[in-house]
C-alpha cells in the first residue's frame, strides 16, 4: 500500500453545536426558520475522510465558521482546509462536499465550494477542478462519492486511485497523479 | 451391543466438523448418562482407538473419553476409575499429538476439587500425589506457546485449576509454576487466552503469597517479579478493538481490568510500575491517560503504602500536572471540557491514595501495611504545600476586574479547589488537616463584604463560597469506611455562623430591590428539591455573574451540604443550627421579586430539606413551620414558601403530617377571601395552597410503616374541613368560584380520600352522598359550584367495602342517576360536571359484585333515560339506522360522560358498556349515511358543496368527532393522573380493553367495508360515465371512528391487527387530510403507527407485496400537509424506513418520491428539512 499523504493528523472532538436563537413559537406552525450555517455544517460534518477513520469535521477541514449562508438568495458557501498544503485527496474532498450539499439543499441553491485561502499548494488549481460542471456531473454519477463515504481502496494515490475511480472519472484520476 | 457404540465409532473413526463433533459428543454423554454406564465400559468400547498407532484416531478417541469425563463426572465417580484415569491422561500429556485429550481430561479431573457442587459429593478427587505427576508432566512436555489457541485456553485453564486445588502441593514438590507461567504468558494475543493468562498470574501470586515467610517462595518472586512485570506491562495500556459480531463479548474494558487487577496484585511490582503509570500518564492518548490514573490508584489501594513509600513525590508530580491542566495556559476554551474530565479523573485517583495510605491497609491481608510508614501524611503534606493552593487563595482574593482576567483567576481557583475536594474526599485525618488548613482562610475570604454600592465586589465572596461548598461535599462524599473525622465541630460552627450572616445580609438586600423591581415574576415558581445544586456548585466563569445573589444560592447550598452529611450535622449545637435556619427563612420569607430571587428561593429549600431528614428536624417544626405557614398565606412570598413546604414534607413523615394540619387550616381560612374575589389574588394564593396540598397528599409514601395510617387520616381530616369549608359557603360565593380554583379543590380532594381505608373513608363519603342528595339542590346544580366539585372528587377514590357500606346507608341507584344529573347541568368544561361524570363512573364501577343485577339495572337506566338521550341517540335502540333521531349529537361533554361511565362499566367487565360502543358505532354509521346523502344533494366533493350542504357538513362533522373521539375516552388506558385506575381502586378486569377494541373494531369493519364496496360501485359507475376516477375511499366518517380506535388500541392488540389493519390505517390516512374531518394530531398518531408497523419485519413484506401502491402516494401527499409539521417530518421518517425494500419494488416510485423531496428540502421548518434531506439521500444511494 501507498504512503499515506498525513499519516498521522490532529484529530478534534465532535463539538456540541447549539443554535443561538430560540426556537419559533410552535402554534405558528409556518413560519419559516431559514437555511442557517449550522444547518448547512450539519449536512457536511460527517463526511468521512477519503484518507482515515475520521469525519472532516474531527480532522477540522470543516467548521461550522467556513459555511455562510444567504436563504433568501439561495446562495452557500463553503471553505474547507485541507490537512496538508499538498493533499491530493483536496478536489476528491470538495467533491465529496459539493455532492452532498447538492443532495441535502433545494434546487434553487448554488452552492460554492472552496479550499481556505492559503490552505493548499494549489489552490487555484483545485478551485477551478471544484467548479468544473463535467467533474461534478461525472462525481454525481459516481456511487461511492454520491454515498459521501470512500472505500479503504481509495486511500492510496496512484494506480490505486485510477482504478478505483471509475464512472467517467479517469481524467480526474490522471490530474491526481500530476 | 450398546445403543451409544456406532455413536461412538462414528465420532472417533471419522473426522467430523468441529460442531458436529461437539453435538454428537453431547448426544453421547447424555445417552451414558441415562443408562447410568460406567467409564469403564466407554474405555473397554475405545480400547483399540485409544493406543492405536493412527495419530488422528488416538487424539479423537482421548478427546471423547476426555469429553465424556467432563460432561458425565458420575460415570468415573470411584477412586479406581480417578486414579487410571489420571494415570492415562498424566501419560498421554506427552503424546503430542494427542495433548488435546490429555489437557482436557486433566483439567475435568483436577478441577473436581474445591468446585464440586453439594449436589454431587460423591465424585473421588485426584490424589495429590497424582496431581503433582501430572503437572509434573504438563510443565515438562506441554508448552504452552506452542499450542494452538483452543488448546492454550485448555492448558491455563489446567495450570490455573491445579494451583487452586493442589497449589502448597506443588510447590512442596519443587516445581517451578512461576516459571512456566511466566513462558506461557509471554507474547500471548489471543484475547480469550489474555483473560485467562491474567487470572492465571492472580492465582499464581495468591498461592505464592499464602506460603509461609520461611518458604523459599518469597526469595522466588523477588527474583521473578520484574520479568513476570515485564510479560505484563507491555500489555498496558490495552488497545483493543472487538471484531463486529463478536460471538466471544470480550471488551476493551475486561481485557482492561483483568490486566489491572493481575498488576496490582503483587506489591514487589511497585519500583517498576509508578515509573511505567507515570510515563503513560504522560501520553497524550486521552485512554492512556485514564487506564493510568485508574492503575495508579487501584495499585495504591491493593499495595498499601510501604511498597510505594519511596514513590510519594513521583506520584504527585505525575498527578499535579493533570489536576492543573484545566488552568493551563493558551487552552482553547473547546478543549476545557476534556481537560477537566481528566482533572476529575486525576482528582479521583489522588483521592483513593490518600485514602488507601492513610488507612495503612492493603491488599493481600496488608502484607504492606505493617512498618509505619506515613506515605498518606507524606502525599497529605506534599499536596497541602503546594503552590496550586497557595495560588487559589490568591486568585480568590483578587480574580481581577477584567472578563479575560477573571476567568482566568477561576480556572486557576477551580484547579486548586479540585486537589483540595480530592484530599477532602479522603475523608480521615487528611480531610481534616486540609479542612482545618484551607477553611479559614476561605472563610476569611469570604466574609470580606464589598464596599457599599460597589457592583463588582461580589467576585471574591462567590469564589470563596464555592471553594467551600466544594470542600464541604467532598467531605460528605467521603467512603463511610474512613476514620469520621471530616468536618471538626469548631470549624462547621464556623461555617454555619459565617454563611447565616451572609444571608442575613442577602435578605435584607432583597427588601429594596423589591420597590425597585416590582413584580415581575410571580410565576417563577421555585421547583422543589436540591434539583438546582448543580447549577449552584459551578463556578461563576464571567465576572458579571457574581452577584450578592450567586454568593447566598452558594451559602445555602454549603448549608445544605453540612447538614446532608450526618455525622456533621449531628456535630452542631442547636444554636447554631437555629440561627441558620432563621436566616433561611428570612430570606424564604421575602417577598419574591425577580428571578434571581426565586432562584434563590429555591436554593434555600435544600438545606431545609436536608435538615428535615438530619437530628435536628425538632428545629424546624418548632421554629420554621409557623413562619413558613404565614409565608405561604402572603401572595408575595406564598410560592417560594409552598415550595418550601412540600420539599420538607417529602424529606420527613413527621413533618408531614405538621405541614398538612397548617395548610388545612390556611386553607379554610383563604376560602372565603377566594370565593369572594374570584379572579384576584386570594384567589391565586388558594390556587397555590391547593396545589402544595395535592401535590403533598398524592407522593407516595416514602417512609411506609408506621407513619402511613396516620398520614391517610390526616389527609382524610383535611378532606373533610375541605368539605365542610365548602358547604359553609354562600351559595352566590360557591358559584362565583374560579374554575381553576375548583380543578385544585376537586384534585385536592381526591388525593385526600385515596389513600384512607375503607372504615376510614365510610363516614367522609356518606357526608358527600348525603350533600349530594339531600342539602340544597339548588346551588349544588348551579352552574360551577363548589360544593358539587369537592363532594364528587371525594366519591371518586372509595375503596370497594367503602362502597358497599355506602349502598348500606344510601341507595346507589338514585345517587349515580344524581351524579349523572348533576355532570349534565354543568355547563362545558366545567371541573364540576367531570368529578360528577367520574364519580358516577365509580360507583358503578365498584357496585358490589354480588348485587349485578341491580347495578345492571342502574347502569342501564342511567345509560338509557340519561346519557344516550343527551349524546343524540335514540333510546329504542341503534337499529334505525339513516334516521335523523340516530344521528351523533354534537356535545362533547355529553360524550365525554357517557365514555367515562363506558369506561367505568368496561373496567368491570360489563356488557353495558358494549352496548354503549354499538350505540356510538349505530349513530357514526347514520352519520356516514348521511354524509354520502349531503354530498350527492351538494353536487359532489367537498369543495364544490354549496354552502347549505357546507354548513350540514360541518354540523354532522361536529357530531360525528365527538362520537369518534367517545371511543378514544372509553378506551384510554393511559388515565394519567386523578382519575378511574387501579390508584382510585377502581375493578379492573385484566384485558378489559382488548376486549373493548375487539368489540368495537368487530361492529366497525363490516360497515367499513360495506362504505367500501358502495365507493367502488360509484366509482364503476362515474367511469362507466365517464368522469374521472376519484381515490377508492371507505366513508370519512367511519374513518375516523376507526383511526380513533386505532390510536388509542393497545398495543399488544395493534402488533397482533397489524396485518387486518395496515390497509384501513392508508385509508385513515388518505382520508383525514382534508374537509371538516380533518384532524392534524390524529393523523400524527396513526403515522407513527404505521412507521411501527414499517419497522418490523412482517410489516416491510406486507408493504412489498400489497400496500406500496397505495402507501407512497399517500406518505408523499403527507409530506406536503401544512397545518402539523410533525406529520411531515413523521411521513419523511416512514419514507425513509422504506428503503430498506429491494430496489425493483421501490424504482417505479422514485421519481415521484424525488419530486416531493426537492420540495420538502426547501420546508419552512428545520427538523423536516434535514429529515427530507436524509431521506433523499437514502433514494438516490438505493
Amino acid at each position: 500500500m501507498a504512503e499515506l499523504i498525513n499519516p498521522s493528523p490532529v484529530v478534534h472532538e465532535r463539538k456540541a453545536t447549539r443554535r443561538r436563537r430560540t426556537p419559533s413559537h410552535p402554534d405558528n406552525a409556518e413560519e419559516r426558520e431559514p437555511i442557517d450555517s449550522l444547518e448547512v455544517f450539519e449536512h457536511i460534518r460527517d463526511i468521512t475522510d477519503p484518507e482515515h477513520p475520521y469525519t472532516l469535521e474531527q480532522l477540522n477541514v470543516v467548521t461550522e465558521e467556513q459555511v455562510e449562508v444567504d436563504d433568501a438568495a439561495g446562495t452557500v458557501k463553503v471553505q474547507f482546509t485541507p490537512t496538508v498544503e499538498h493533499c491530493s485527496m483536496a478536489t476528491l474532498i470538495g467533491l465529496c462536499i459539493r455532492v452532498k450539499l447538492l443532495r441535502a439543499l433545494p434546487p434553487r441553491f448554488k452552492a460554492d465550494i472552496l479550499l481556505s485561502p492559503g490552505s493548499h499548494a494549489s489552490e487555484a488549481a483545485v478551485n477551478k477542478q471544484l467548479s468544473d460542471k463535467e467533474r461534478v456531473a461525472a462525481a454525481l454519477e459516481n456511487p461511492n462519492l454520491t454515498q459521501a463515504r470512500l472505500p479503504a481502496a481509495c486511500c492510496c494515490t496512484g494506480a490505486h486511485a485510477a482504478a478505483c475511480l471509475s464512472a467517467g472519472m479517469e481524467d480526474w484520476a490522471a490530474s491526481l497523479q500530476h | 451391543m450398546a445403543s451409544w457404540a456406532p455413536l461412538l465409532h462414528e465420532l472417533v473413526a471419522t473426522e467430523l466438523p468441529e460442531r458436529d463433533h461437539a453435538e454428537k459428543t453431547q448426544q453421547l454423554a447424555g445417552q451414558l448418562r441415562q443408562a447410568g454406564t460406567p467409564i469403564l465400559r466407554l474405555v473397554e468400547a475405545l480400547g483399540p482407538f485409544l493406543t492405536t498407532d493412527d495419530d488422528p484416531q488416538r487424539a479423537r478417541a482421548t478427546s471423547v473419553l476426555a469429553e465424556v469425563v467432563a460432561a458425565v463426572p458420575a460415570a468415573a465417580a470411584g477412586e479406581g476409575d480417578v486414579v487410571h484415569l489420571s494415570q492415562f491422561f498424566t501419560s498421554r500429556l506427552t503424546d503430542w499429538p494427542a495433548v488435546r485429550g490429555a489437557l482436557k481430561g486433566c483439567l475435568a479431573l483436577l478441577s473436581r476439587r474445591g468446585s464440586a457442587a453439594p449436589a454431587r459429593p460423591a465424585l473421588a478427587e485426584v490424589e495429590e500425589a497424582a496431581a503433582v505427576e501430572m503437572m509434573r508432566a504438563c510443565v515438562s512436555h506441554v508448552f504452552i506457546r506452542a499450542l494452538a489457541q483452543q488448546d492454550r485456553t485448555v492448558a491455563l485453564r489446567l495450570v490455573t485449576a491445579a494451583m487452586r486445588g493442589y497449589g502448597a502441593a506443588l510447590l512442596d514438590a519443587g516445581l517451578d509454576l512461576f516459571e512456566y507461567l511466566v513462558s506461557s504468558v509471554d507474547g500471548e494475543k489471543d484475547p480469550r487466552c489474555l483473560l485467562l493468562c491474567f487470572e492465571a498470574v492472580r492465582c499464581l501470586l495468591a498461592l505464592y503469597h499464602r506460603q509461609p515467610d520461611t518458604s523459599l517462595c518469597h526469595e522466588r518472586l523477588e527474583e521473578g517479579a520484574e520479568e513476570l512485570f515485564e510479560v505484563l506491562a507491555c500489555y498496558f495500556p490495552v488497545t483493543f478493538t472487538p471484531p463486529p459480531n463478536d460471538p466471544n463479548r470480550i471488551s476493551r474494558e475486561d481485557l482492561a481490568a483483568g490486566l489491572e487487577a493481575a498488576l496490582v496484585a503483587e506489591p514487589l511490582f511497585a519500583p517498576y510500575l509508578v515509573p511505567l503509570a507515570c510515563e503513560k500518564l504522560s501520553s497524550t492518548l486521552r485512554q492512556a491517560k485514564l487506564d493510568s490514573l485508574s492503575l495508579l490508584g487501584a495499585c495504591a489501594e491493593g499495595y498499601g503504602p510501604a511498597p510505594l513509600a519511596g514513590h510519594v513525590s513521583t506520584l504527585w508530580s505525575a498527578l499535579r500536572p493533570e489536576l492543573l491542566a484545566p488552568a493551563g495556559e493558551g487552552l482553547l476554551p473547546a478543549d476545557v471540557p476534556a481537560a477537566a474530565e481528566l482533572a476529575a479523573a486525576a482528582a479521583t485517583c489522588l483521592a483513593r491514595c490518600v485514602a488507601a495510605f492513610q488507612s495503612g491497609g492493603g491488599g493481600g491481608g496488608g502484607r504492606g501495611g505493617e512498618e509505619e510508614v506515613p506515605a498518606g501524611a507524606r502525599l497529605a503534606d506534599a499536596v497541602l504545600q503546594d503552590s496550586s493552593l497557595q495560588d487559589m487563595m490568591a486568585c480568590i482574593q483578587s480574580p481581577g476586574s477584567d472578563a479575560a482576567v477573571h476567568r482566568r483567576s477561576v480556572l486557576r481557583a477551580q484547579a486548586g479547589a479540585r486537589v483540595a475536594e480530592a484530599l477532602c474526599r479522603a475523608g480521615g485525618a487528611t480531610a481534616a488537616q486540609a479542612l482545618g488548613q484551607l477553611l479559614p482562610p476561605l472563610l476569611a475570604l469570604a466574609a470580606a463584604r464589598p464596599a457599599e454600592g460597589s457592583s463588582g465586589g461580589w467576585q471574591a465572596q462567590c469564589l470563596a463560597w464555592c471553594a467551600v461548598l466544594g470542600m464541604l461535599a467532598a467531605a460528605a462524599e467521603a467512603p463511610p469506611s474512613a476514620p469520621p473525622a471530616g468536618v471538626d465541630g469548631e470549624l462547621a460552627r464556623q461555617v454555619v455562623a459565617a454563611a447565616a450572616s451572609a444571608l442575613e445580609a442577602a435578605a435584607a438586600a432583597l427588601a429594596p430591590a423589591v420597590g425597585a423591581e416590582g413584580e415581575e415574576a410571580e410565576e417563577a415558581a421555585p421547583g422543589p428539591s436540591a434539583q438546582r445544586q448543580p447549577q449552584a456548585a459551578s463556578w461563576p466563569l464571567l465576572p458579571g455573574d457574581c452577584t450578592q445573589q450567586r454568593a447566598a444560592t452558594l451559602q445555602l447550598a454549603a448549608l445544605a451540604a453540612l447538614f446532608g452529611d450526618p455525622r456533621q450535622a449531628a456535630a452542631l449545637p442547636g444554636q447554631d443550627v437555629e440561627a441558620a435556619v432563621a436566616s433561611v427563612l428570612h430570606l424564604l420569607s421575602a417577598p419574591c421579586a425577580s428571578a434571581s430571587t426565586s432562584a434563590q428561593q429555591a436554593a434555600a429549600v435544600a438545606p431545609l430539606a436536608a435538615l428535615a431528614r438530619s437530628a435536628h428536624a425538632a428545629a424546624l417544626s418548632d421554629a420554621a413551620l409557623p413562619r413558613l405557614v404565614a409565608a405561604a398565606g402572603r401572595p408575595q412570598t406564598a410560592a417560594a414558601a409552598l415550595a418550601a413546604l412540600q420539599a420538607l414534607a417529602a424529606a420527613s413523615s413527621g413533618l408531614q403530617l405538621d405541614i398538612v394540619v397548617a395548610l388545612d387550616q390556611a386553607l379554610q381560612q383563604q376560602l372565603p377571601a377566594a370565593a369572594g374575589d374570584p379572579a384576584g389574588s386570594a384567589a391565586q394564593l388558594m390556587q397555590q395552597l391547593l396545589r402544595a396540598a395535592a401535590g403533598i397528599a398524592s407522593a407516595p409514601p416514602a417512609h411506609g410503616g408506621a407513619a402511613e395510617p396516620a398520614a391517610a387520616a390526616c389527609f382524610l381530616q383535611l378532606g373533610q374541613h375541605l368539605l365542610d369549608a365548602a358547604q359553609l359557603l354562600p351559595a352566590q360565593a360557591a358559584a362565583a368560584v374560579g374554575a381553576e380554583v375548583q380543578a385544585a379543590c376537586g384534585e385536592l380532594a381526591y388525593h385526600a380520600m385515596r389513600g384512607a381505608a375503607a372504615e376510614q373513608q365510610q363516614p367522609l363519603a356518606a357526608a358527600a352522598a348525603a350533600a349530594v342528595m339531600q342539602r340544597g339542590h339548588a346551588h349544588l346544580a348551579a352552574p360551577g359550584g363548589l360544593q358539587a366539585t369537592v363532594c364528587c372528587a371525594l366519591l371518586v377514590p372509595l375503596r370497594q367495602e367503602a362502597v358497599r357500606g355506602l349502598a348500606g346507608q344510601q341507595p346507589a341507584a338514585p345517587l349515580v342517576q344524581r351524579l349523572v344529573q348533576l355532570a349534565q347541568a354543568q355547563p362545558d368544561g366545567s371541573p364540576a360536571g367531570h368529578w360528577a361524570a367520574l364519580a358516577a363512573a365509580a360507583l358503578l364501577n365498584k357496585w358490589d359484585p354480588a348485587d349485578s343485577d341491580s347495578a345492571a339495572a342502574c347502569s342501564s337506566a342511567v345509560l338509557q333515560r340519561q346519557l344516550y338521550p343527551a349524546c343524540g341517540l335514540s333510546a329504542g335502540g341503534g337499529s334505525d339506522a339513516g334516521g335523523a333521531a340516530c344521528l351523533p349529537a354534537p356535545a362533547p361533554s355529553s360524550w365525554r360522560y357517557l365514555a367515562a361511565v363506558g369506561r367505568g362499566l368496561a373496567m368491570r367487565g360489563s356488557r353495558e358498556a358494549d352496548a354503549a360502543v354499538g350505540r356510538a358505532i349505530a349513530a357514526l354509521d347514520a352519520a356516514a349515511q348521511r354524509w354520502q346523502a349531503v354530498q350527492a344533494e351538494g353536487g359532489g366533493p367537498l369543495e364544490a358543496a354549496g354552502s347549505e350542504a357546507a354548513a350540514a357538513l360541518q354540523q354532522l362533522a361536529a357530531g360525528a368527532q365527538a362520537a369518534a373521539h367517545f371511543l378514544e375516552a372509553a378506551l384510554d388506558g393511559g388515565a394519567a393522573g386523578a382519575g378511574l385506575s387501579k390508584q382510585s381502586h377502581a375493578v379492573c378486569k385484566p384485558l378489559w380493553q382488548q376486549r373493548l377494541y375487539t368489540a368495537a373494531a368487530a361492529r366497525l369493519l363490516p360497515l367499513l367495508e360495506g362504505s367500501l364496496r358502495g365507493a367502488s360501485a360509484a366509482r364503476q359507475a362515474a367511469a362507466a360515465g365517464g368522469e374521472g376516477a376519484a381515490p377508492l375511499l371507505a366513508s370519512p366518517v367511519l374513518l375516523l371512528a376507526l383511526a380513533c380506535l386505532l390510536c388509542t388500541a393497545p398495543s399488544g392488540v395493534l402488533q397482533q391487527e397489524q396485518r387486518r389493519m395496515l390497509p384501513w390505517m392508508l385509508q385513515c390516512l388518505a382520508a383525514l387530510q382534508r374537509g371538516p374531518l380533518a384532524d392534524g394530531e390524529l393523523l400524527l398518531s396513526l403515522l407513527l403507527l404505521v412507521s411501527d408497523a414499517l419497522m418490523s419485519s412482517a410489516g416491510k413484506q406486507q408493504a412489498e407485496a400489497e400496500l406500496l401502491p397505495r402507501l407512497v402516494p399517500a406518505l408523499l401527499e403527507l409530506t406536503a400537509y401544512r397545518p402539523v409539521p410533525a406529520v411531515r417530518e413523521t411521513a419523511l421518517q416512514c419514507l425513509l424506513v422504506l428503503v430498506d425494500l429491494p430496489y425493483t419494488c421501490l424504482h417505479p416510485y422514485r421519481r415521484a418520491v424525488a419530486a416531493s423531496l426537492a420540495a420538502a428540502v426547501d420546508d419552512n421548518r428545520r427538523g423536516v428539512r434535514l429529515q427530507a434531506a436524509r431521506c433523499r439521500q437514502a433514494w438516490t444511494a438505493s
